[in-house]
């Protein structure tokens, strides 16, 4: 296996494809690598682009340089006010040594149906920037994720950046990732919510789901019992099946598949409850 | 209470050096020109071989030799059932049993050896579950086992036909436990030196130094125990999981073949899917009471799911069904036990030796009886606990017990009675006792030389007046070589900071049975103390002499020889040492008491018994599943705390690691493959799962204690199980954990099924 250190995106592209893979923190593609589930050819490592390690707010968009890691989201202020799901997805995310190296397009692009920053970027409509020799491209992120760990990136594609809207005093959100353990484990189930309020309708409406599906994906027919209605115990009921009802989990060693669709339900009306300030039946 | 060192709070006596990197672990250990030894696996839970073909690997550079059953004798070997082999003969029967070895210049040059092994295999039918396995015409694990039952037995005590006719009150659950790994932090190794004169060196992390040589190196490999010089290495942990370690023998055979050292390390990987993890057991129970609370009678009826091979799998059967007899009077009881083979991973021992899935079984089971029977399941204990003086049906004799007090401070500091009567409403409290052995007599005739279960201990002091102290009993990280140097440093006015103990060796040091069934603080301690006492007083006999004093008007403090009446004529111990010769020793030796049990099981087969009380507050998301605990507070009998630091260390690792074994943990058998393969899938608690722990030491002072003291490190484990499945049950309202672990979907399913 050849290893390349990049000391420039333009760099970094044209040593892309063939077999190549870019590393940047490394926690999903090394252990891939030594324990034989991935050849790969040529190893571009990225981790020291600095130019693609930023989070900033432009032209009232959130920007997440790829390079990002999830303990730069914790450290951010734009985050954790303007992203707040993103932000306690990060909280739950591993713990401090691999957060530290894991970066936020590692993350989407390894695609994991467990990837715990997916949820909360589906559901703040998030869009991904792609650049090749060729050139560049966006891409909602809602079209990303293929199949199980396919995602629409072309394999000499470096991922540059991941856009979000702000989130404003409108919107109303909570997140909840279920696992076995308080730190370092796989989601069993993650849901993201975010309500954009007009009064007391529900403008927008997007629900996020991880782990329950070959890819994480947004709950859209749950979605549609909410959006443009005032919400209330029938809505939120109606969406909760809904999301129950879409899910296409599988049985595996955290949990059965019956169990994770029951979840999706279960999550998905307290964490409508708990967005809009209704009481819920148990604490999350 | 008057002593100055035992009773306080120390660091282990090894803590800088581990904590400043110096320690060698076995991984560390650097060989001249060392070989580097690996393990061909079966990837098949059970198939006949056919061939193995090793002629490629042989040929491959840098391999110094390959061994399977083609070049080894066939000398099967096992603790209990002679069932194991060195490399499988006729057939594989489980994935991961060893199918051959080589050693090879590194380790890629090792690895692509044992991608050259051919083996043919024909895959057989697996027989993976106990009860299955137990069908007529079930395959057999071994085809020369009829009905895969490894051992069996039923035995019943007391008027137990009666005992039941006459209750007022009968209840009956059924209990399964899962299998689930030591999980220790460093995988297990190897290494072994052969030497010229035929007599080899093994190095490791090991239990038992010198039992590792009786039970598998000689027997296995047509020597003697004393050609095997075997040194411990320094410990990253064990639990029970290094009594029994086949690494040991891979690397001496592989060893001996070169001619060379051989250093064979295992992967994580190969360590949780080929050592001996936490057996899983199915215990059906049935009790008998009076209305009153008094315990009448019980029927126990176990199914132990033994794995491919045996090991010391009957006796941790054994201590399944009878252990929690012992706890409370018992006037009958009747025990049916049966262990079966299957193609899994053999199952072994880890801490607790079995009593962690008995007292799960029967101290959930008390919670429901006291449901039934209306009362507080505190109240139900306190009535039926054994006290002191007391002789169990079973034979054993209680010589000290704190029990109950334990379990009052317990429901005192939990504001029991108030915390009861809230409940079911996604909050609870619960409670668990245990009993345990401090040594076990069967295990030094399964194991060791003959049926005495003995200790020995030398001290030595050198003319620096720095002491050393050999014992056999070895230190895997829970202070065994702490306790050590404190009670010698009481005995011998000499100060902690001159002690030294040098890990086990069977080169020159004197025997010890080695770490298990919390044997070393009370035969080991024994042991210690004795040799101090010798040698404190030759060293007054040679101050005598030296300092013209007679001994009898001589004490040692501070390190140094007095005079009592005279306190400023004093010698150090270096100087008395000096003039003595330059070493002055002392030895001791002390036999376990109990007895070996008879062929019922009756007997007493410790010499005393320690007991500990549990309590867990959980919080139980009723939609979900998920349990938080969100305190413990425990109260523990050791006899007497030696030192106070390393006693609180065994009580909150053996909370956290018994509360992680509860409730996440487990290897996931799926037809005999394991899902748990490393530590992503195979989860233990981390540091913030740990819940505040609040406890406190109840001092029985043991009459056969070193000072009073008896084991510890196991009844700090084996009642959290049952404290958080009680909690459990009694924050949803009847939600009873009959299968562990207690996963988010376990809870929920069992909350459903309280409901209807
Ligand atoms: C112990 C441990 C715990 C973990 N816990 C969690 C957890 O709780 N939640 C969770 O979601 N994940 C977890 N992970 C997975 C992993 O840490 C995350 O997915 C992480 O975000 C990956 O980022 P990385 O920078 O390390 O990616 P890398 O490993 O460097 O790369 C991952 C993949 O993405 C590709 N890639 C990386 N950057 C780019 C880019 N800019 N453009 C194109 N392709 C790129 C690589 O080629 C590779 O295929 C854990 C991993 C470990 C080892």
């Amino acid at each position: 296996m050849e290893f390349l250190r990049a000391t420039s995106v333009d760099e970094a592209l044209a040593a892309a494809g063939d077999g190549a893979a870019f590393v940047a923190g490394g926690t999903n593609l090394v252990p891939d690598v030594l324990f034989g589930r991935k050849k790969i050819a040529r190893a571009v490592d990225i981790s020291r682009l600095d130019e693609l390690r930023f989070i900033e707010e432009a032209d009232g968009k959130i920007r997440i340089g790829a390079l990002a890691t999830v303990t730069d989201l914790l450290d951010s202020g734009l985050i954790r006010d303007a992203a707040s799901p993103l932000y306690e997805s990060a909280l739950e995310f591993a713990g401090p040594l691999v957060r530290n190296r894991a970066s936020v397009a590692g993350n989407l692009m390894d695609a994991s149906p467990a990837a715990d920053l997916a949820p909360p970027l589906l559901a703040q409509d998030a869009v991904v920037e792609l650049a090749s020799a060729e050139g560049e491209r966006t891409l909602p992120l809602s079209e990303f994720f293929l199949d199980y760990r396919k995602t629409a990136a072309r394999p000499e594609e470096l991922m540059t950046a991941v856009v979000i809207d702000p989130l404003g005093t409108a919107d109303r959100c909570a997140y909840y990732k279920l696992q076995l353990r308080r730190a370092m484990a796989i989601a069993v189930v993650g849901v993201a919510v975010i309500l954009r309020m007009e009064e007391s309708v529900c403008a927008e409406a997007a629900i996020g789901m991880g782990a329950v599906a070959a890819v994480p994906y947004r709950a859209r027919a749950a979605e549609a019992h909410l959006r443009g209605k005032e919400i209330g115990e029938a809505e939120i009921e109606a969406a909760a099946a809904a999301a129950a009802d879409g899910a296409r989990p599988i049985d595996d060693v955290r949990a059965s598949a019956a169990y994770r669709r029951k979840m999706c339900g279960v999550l998905v009306r307290r964490l409508l409850k708990k967005a809009l300030g209704m009481p819920q039946i148990a604490a999350v | 209470m008057s002593e100055r060192v035992v009773g306080r709070p120390h660091p282990i006596i090894d803590a800088a050096e581990k904590v400043s990197g110096a320690t060698v672990f076995i991984d560390d250990l650097e060989l001249p020109d060392a070989l580097t030894g690996m393990a061909l696996r079966s990837p098949h839970p059970h198939a006949r071989i056919l061939r193995v073909d090793t002629s490629a690997a042989e040929r491959l550079p840098g391999v110094a030799v390959v061994l399977s059953k083609n070049n080894t004798p066939d000398a099967p070997f096992g603790i209990n059932h002679k069932d194991e082999a060195a490399f499988c003969r006729e057939k594989v029967r489980y994935v991961g049993d060893e199918v051959a070895a080589v050693a090879a210049v590194d380790e890629a040059t090792a690895r692509e050896a044992l991608s050259l092994i051919r083996v043919e295999y024909e895959v057989l039918p697996t027989v993976a579950d106990p009860f299955a396995a137990l069908e007529p015409g079930a395959p057999l694990v071994h085809d020369s086992v009829a009905g895969n039952v490894a051992n069996e037995f039923h035995i019943r005590r007391g008027a137990i036909d009666e005992a039941f006719d006459e209750a007022d009150a009968t209840f009956a659950d059924e209990f399964h436990t899962h299998l689930a790994h030591q999980a220790y932090i460093e995988p297990t190794g190897c290494a072994a030196q052969w030497h010229p004169d035929g007599k080899i060196s093994v190095w490791g992390c090991l239990q038992s130094v010198f039992l590792i040589r009786t039970f598998m190196l000689a027997p296995v490999m047509g020597m003697s125990a004393d050609d095997f010089r075997v040194t411990q290495t320094k410990p990253g942990g064990a639990f029970g999981g290094k009594l029994d370690v086949k690494a040991a023998l891979m690397a001496a055979m592989l060893s001996r073949a070169a001619e060379k050292p051989v250093k064979f390390m295992m992967s994580l990987e190969e360590d949780l899917i080929a050592m001996r993890p936490r057996m899983p057991v199915h215990i059906s129970l049935e009790s008998a009471w009076k209305r009153d609370g008094a315990l009448a009678g019980k029927r126990v009826r176990i199914v132990a799911e033994n794995g491919a091979y045996s090991s010391l799998s009957p006796a941790i059967m054994s201590s399944i069904a009878l252990r929690t007899d012992n706890l409370y009077k018992t006037p009958a009881a009747e025990i049916q036990g049966r262990l079966v083979y299957t193609n899994v991973i053999p199952s072994g021992q880890m801490r607790g030796f079995g009593n962690v899935q008995a007292t799960y079984a029967w101290e959930s089971h008390l919670d429901n009886v006291a449901d039934g029977l209306g009362l507080d399941p505190a109240d139900l204990r306190l009535k039926n606990y054994t006290e002191k003086g007391d002789v169990s049906l079973h034979g054993w004799k209680i010589a000290s017990c704190a029990v109950a007090d334990a379990t009052r401070y317990v429901v005192d500091k939990m504001d029991w009675k108030a915390r009861r009567a809230r409940g079911g409403k996604g909050r609870g409290v619960g409670l668990a006792s245990c009993i345990h052995v401090s040594g076990n007599k069967g295990f030094s005739v399964e194991l060791g030389p003959d049926d005495t279960d003995p200790s020995s201990g030398v001290v030595r002091v050198d003319e620096e007046g720095k002491v050393e102290i050999w014992s056999g009993e070895s230190d895997l990280g829970q202070g065994a070589t702490s306790v050590m140097a404190y009670i010698a440093s009481e005995v011998m006015g000499i100060p902690v900071e001159r002690f030294k103990v040098p890990p086990t060796d069977t080169g020159y040091m004197p025997f010890g049975m080695g770490a298990f069934a919390s044997r070393i603080t009370l035969i080991g301690g024994n042991a210690v103390k004795l040799a101090a006492e010798d040698a404190r007083r030759n060293l007054l006999d040679a101050a005598a002499e030296a300092m013209e004093i007679p001994a009898d008007e001589l004490e040692i403090a501070e390190g140094e020889v007095r005079a009592k009446a005279l306190p400023e004529r004093k010698m150090a111990v270096g100087e008395v040492v000096g003039r003595a010769g330059g070493v002055i020793e002392g030895e001791g030796k002390w036999l376990a008491g109990g007895d070996v049990l008879d062929k019922e099981k009756f007997g007493n087969p410790s010499t005393t018994y320690s007991f500990s009380t549990h309590g867990a507050e959980v919080e139980v998301d009723m939609e979900t599943g998920v349990v938080t605990v969100l305190q413990v507070c425990c109260g523990h009998d050791p006899g007497r705390v030696i030192n106070r630091l390393g006693a609180e260390g065994q009580v909150e690792g053996g909370v956290v690691q018994g509360m992680s074994y509860a409730m996440m943990e487990g290897l996931a058998p799926l037809e005999g493959r394991l899902r748990g393969r490393n530590f992503h899938d195979y989860l233990i608690a981390t540091s913030m799962d740990a819940p505040p722990i609040e406890h406190d030491f109840f001092e029985s002072m043991d009459p056969y204690g070193p000072y009073g003291a008896k084991g510890l490190a196991e009844v700090a484990i084996n009642p959290i199980t049952a404290a958080i499945c009680n909690a459990v049950y009694h924050a949803t309202g009847g939600a009873r954990i009959r299968t562990l672990p207690v996963t988010p979907e376990r809870v929920l399913e069992a909350i459903e099924e309280a409901g209807r």
